[in-house]
């Protein structure tokens, strides 16, 4: 087997995180642990106060973990220093927020630009990744149009292209679809998985919607805090091998939507059962 | 980048933050404008004087209504050591008639030519050393009084008439909240002392110059003016008339000059027989009512700059904290505290600088008009109002932004994400 076809880029390792201290104590994220390949396009699912958003935000390097630890590509996200946060999050991360959170008074095409500029100034590079990121989203049509005159499904194309200026190994989604009607939201999370597929870099999309989850590679379901990815577990049914991850799966709840590929990969990745 | 954007495309909005700007700019540039006016007014042509040391009479309390040296005193003011030039100035308040007729007051300094009393002519021609009747005047007095150089003016004090012909402006300001007119010490001190004293009351003057007969024409008291008083009877007019022949008594004391101007090292402070040097800065504040009036004009300015920089700052610092969800977006994507705090900061400096320029140009246009009307509130909006009102409105806001944004940075990037959950 080639190691380095598997080495996984993202690496989360009894990741914690509470609000709050004594009785009060708020438990958001518990022990969570998971892994993420290139090329991967995954739904994180769960219920309001699941801890999804603060999974999301610790992932993002918006919130430091209480504890455990997160490898991207083999660098600890939680040793980088405050003042390397910021380009961080602008070169390494890409962010889709939910709804509204293009910068409202630039046009489609500024709200990419402004990622690309350097000393105050937007460089030719810049300009011309813009256009590239908005025709491949189809929405190269309304790069003069300012945000606010974006329909909602043009908005969240925008919103991508702009996660996407800055060439980043992780795209991090919240929930992208829930202004959007069904359909419009189902191109929104189509046109995301196929930008993550042609890039080969990680994506991990917050969602309510089981039918949006279930176009993702993987799911993992947050209940309570405790994150159980749903696709291991269905690899793992009837495998000897699953004590190693047993007490994060929980079968019943995956509905199916992992390919052959990645079902291959997550097996090559358990334990042997005989050598 | 995204200051300029957001400006040019939310006009609306921007628009009326800077006519909040404008509008606390201008209210604070014009309490500036009558503060300085009503010091303009109140005894600027004090300080303009070219002196070191100004000497009042030891008893006057610094005022020139009350100050005044005969030629020994002056003699002893003008040894002194350390002093290098000399000026003596009398003062006489006067009326004036307008052009349009109407009597206004008129502050009038008699100075000799050739001395550092002599102010600087801008207009015209100087006064030579025997032009009893040239005057020069002050150029807002010019125009105020709709009079030009060459025409002429009669003044009077009390019932004293002379009559003066305009030689050349000058731009020495205004004493006592009057215009000030110089002409040569010699007809100042004739008009100071046209009303000498004596024993004989006023009432009766006319009588004495023969200007009415009281007894042929009873009426002609009331025609020029005088109060209702009983008029002698033919017995008493010739009693009135002998007393016209008793001369008068000796003045105990003729008026050479009321202040003496004086150039020269280490001379404020010093007093001696019968006088006190003080700086035309010390004398100005003792022009009557221009300590009071400071107090107030400076009690208002403060007021305005409070509530000024209370409206700005605060206004600025809601301004701010209502883009924290924004900030927090651009904080989330990556862009660092230093690109997103400048850009607030230049969008409040450029909002800052257009409405302090659009304040200031009312403000000046304001004081222009008002300016055209004598009787109305002496504003005096100039550069160093402009400046510093603007200064300090640009400060504020930029402080207040400044503080707000720091407020704001703190706050978590998190809140792009947890605002919406």
């Amino acid at each position: 087997m080639n190691e380095s076809r598997f080495r996984p880029f993202l690496r989360v390792v009894g990741l914690s995180h509470s609000y709050g201290a004594g009785a009060g104590e708020v438990h958001a994220v518990k022990d969570a642990t998971f892994s993420m390949f290139p090329g991967d396009f995954v739904a994180l699912v769960g219920p309001s106060g699941s801890g999804k958003t603060t999974l999301l935000a610790m992932l993002g390097a918006l919130l430091k973990p209480t504890a455990g630890r997160i490898f991207l590509n083999g660098e600890d996200i939680g040793l980088l220093p405050g003042r390397k946060l910021a380009a961080y999050r602008r070169e390494t991360i890409g962010f889709v927020f939910q709804a509204n959170n293009l910068v409202p008074y630039l046009t489609a095409r500024e709200n990419l630009q402004m990622m690309g500029m350097r000393r105050g100034a937007v460089t030719k590079e810049a300009r011309l990744r813009a256009d590239r990121l908005l025709e491949e989203l189809g929405v190269a049509h309304r790069a003069s149009a300012l945000a606010t005159e974006l329909s909602g499904g043009e908005r969240q194309r925008v919103a991508i292209a702009r996660a996407l200026m800055n060439e980043p190994q992780l795209v991090l989604v919240d929930e992208p679809t829930a202004s959007l009607d069904s359909e419009r939201g189902r191109q929104v999370v189509e046109a995301l998985n196929a930008e993550v597929k042609a890039r080969r870099v990680l994506g991990l999309m917050v969602t309510h919607d089981r039918a949006m989850a279930s176009t993702a590679d993987r799911i993992l379901e947050m209940r309570d805090g405790v994150v159980s990815d749903q696709t291991l577990a269905s690899v793992l049914i009837g495998d000897e091998g699953q004590q190693a991850v047993a007490t994060k799966v929980q079968p019943s709840m995956w509905r199916g939507g992992a390919t052959a590929r990645r079902r291959r990969q997550l097996r090559s990745l358990l334990p042997r059962r005989r050598r | 980048m995204l200051g300029t954007r957001e400006i040019r495309r939310r006009r609306l909005p921007f628009a009326l933050i800077t006519a909040i700007i404008s509008l606390v700019s201008y209210l604070v540039m014009m309490v500036n404008g009558l503060g300085a006016g009503l010091k303009h007014v109140s005894g600027s042509a004090v300080l303009s004087m070219d002196a070191d040391a100004i000497a009042y009479s030891e008893d006057s309390g610094l005022s020139v209504l009350f100050s005044e040296f005969d030629d020994e005193t002056i003699t002893r003011i003008v040894d002194l050591p350390g002093v290098e030039q000399a000026a003596a100035i009398s003062y006489v308040p006067v009326n004036y008639k307008r052009a349009d007729g109407e009597r206004k007051p008129a502050a009038f300094f008699g100075y000799d030519p050739g001395t550092i009393g002599e102010p600087e002519v801008i207009d015209g021609r100087p006064l030579s050393y025997f032009e009893d009747d040239g005057a020069l005047v002050d150029r807002e007095f010019l125009d105020a009084a709709g009079l030009h150089v060459g025409d002429r003016i009669t003044v009077t004090v009390k019932l004293t008439s002379r009559t003066f012909t305009i030689r050349g402006v000058v731009d020495e300001g205004y004493f006592f909240f009057q215009p000030v007119v110089y002409v040569l010490r010699d007809p100042v001190n004739e008009l100071l002392h046209a009303a000498p004293p004596t024993t004989v009351p006023l009432v009766l003057q006319p009588i004495l110059a023969g200007e009415i007969d009281p007894v042929a024409d009873a009426s002609s008291a009331k025609d020029i003016g005088m109060p209702p008083v009983r008029l002698p009877h033919a017995g008493e007019v010739d009693e009135v008339k002998e007393a016209e022949a008793i001369p008068s008594a000796p003045l105990p004391f003729r008026q050479k000059a009321t202040i003496v101007l004086l150039k020269g090292d280490h001379l404020p402070g010093i007093t001696g027989a019968g006088f006190r040097l003080v700086t035309p800065q010390v004398a100005f504040h003792h022009v009557e009512g221009v300590a009071i009036q400071e107090a107030t004009v400076n009690a208002l300015s403060s007021f305005g700059y409070f509530i000024g920089a209370v409206v700005v700052g605060v206004f600025f610092y809601v301004f701010t904290i209502q883009k924290v969800q924004q900030i927090g977006m651009l904080k989330a994507i990556g862009m660092t505290n230093s690109f997103i705090i400048g850009n607030m900061l230049f969008q409040v400096a450029l909002l800052g600088a257009i409405g302090v320029g659009i304040a200031s140009a009312f403000a000046v246009a304001t004081a222009w008009f008002l300016a055209r009307y004598p009787d109305a509130a002496p504003v005096l909006v100039d550069s160093r109002t402009i400046v510093l009102t603007g200064s300090f409105v640009l400060l504020t806001a930029v402080a207040g932004t400044f503080f707000s944004a720091r407020h704001v940075m703190q706050i978590d990037p998190i809140i792009a994400l947890g605002q919406q959950q």
